[in-house]
């Protein structure tokens, strides 16, 4: 079990994954400030 | 959201099971931010492989709430995809699991026009109106209902 979310920064590497594991991306757009 | 609702047991389980999860700074990632058409941060979107979305939220989100859209957008998701009987089956979760958030109403809204386009029969959208009033009689899913009573 994960103790926290393992984030990608980068779009094409996240939609290749989605298609792997047939999953749904989660796409967070936040503000660090 | 980074400082209450992802150090969440629960939130860290449901998302990496469910998801891909992928961050964008608002700041340094400006083109995807305006590709994407957000305007205030947070956004969240969930966006299938095929690069088509299926559902956004903006702004804070509790751990509870963010379960609950989670798990409402997935059901969108299924239901975008014409899967009523898979999107039937996440609508009754989100019921269940989050009756008091305002996911639950759209969910049961939801889940009658699922039944209704799995059997095509009406009365499965006037039983849902009728449950609308129910649990959410002040809901602005339970007034887009009642052209089914």
């Amino acid at each position: 079990m994960e103790n926290q979310i393992i984030w990608k920064t980068d779009l094409k590497e996240a939609l290749k994954t989605s298609r792997k594991e047939n999953k749904p991306l989660l796409i967070d757009f936040f503000n660090p400030g | 959201m980074g400082a209450v609702t992802y150090p969440s047991q629960d939130v860290v389980d449901f998302v990496n099971a469910n998801f891909i999860p992928l961050k964008f700074d608002s700041a340094r990632d400006q083109k995807r931010f305006n590709e994407f058409n957000a305007q205030w941060t947070p956004t969240i979107i969930i966006y299938d492989q095929n690069q088509k979305e299926h559902h956004r939220t903006t702004g804070y989100l509790s751990p509870e709430t963010f379960l609950s859209e989670m798990r409402l957008g997935l059901a969108k998701m299924e239901y975008d995809l014409k899967r009523y009987n898979e999107a039937l089956q996440a609508y009754k979760q989100v019921i269940q699991a989050y009756p008091e958030t305002a996911a639950a109403p759209e969910a049961l809204y939801f889940s009658g026009v699922c039944n209704y386009m799995a059997t095509h029969d009406p009365s499965h959208l006037k039983e849902t109106f009728t449950a609308l009033k129910e649990k959410y009689p002040r809901s602005d899913w339970t007034r887009k209902a009642e052209v089914w009573s």
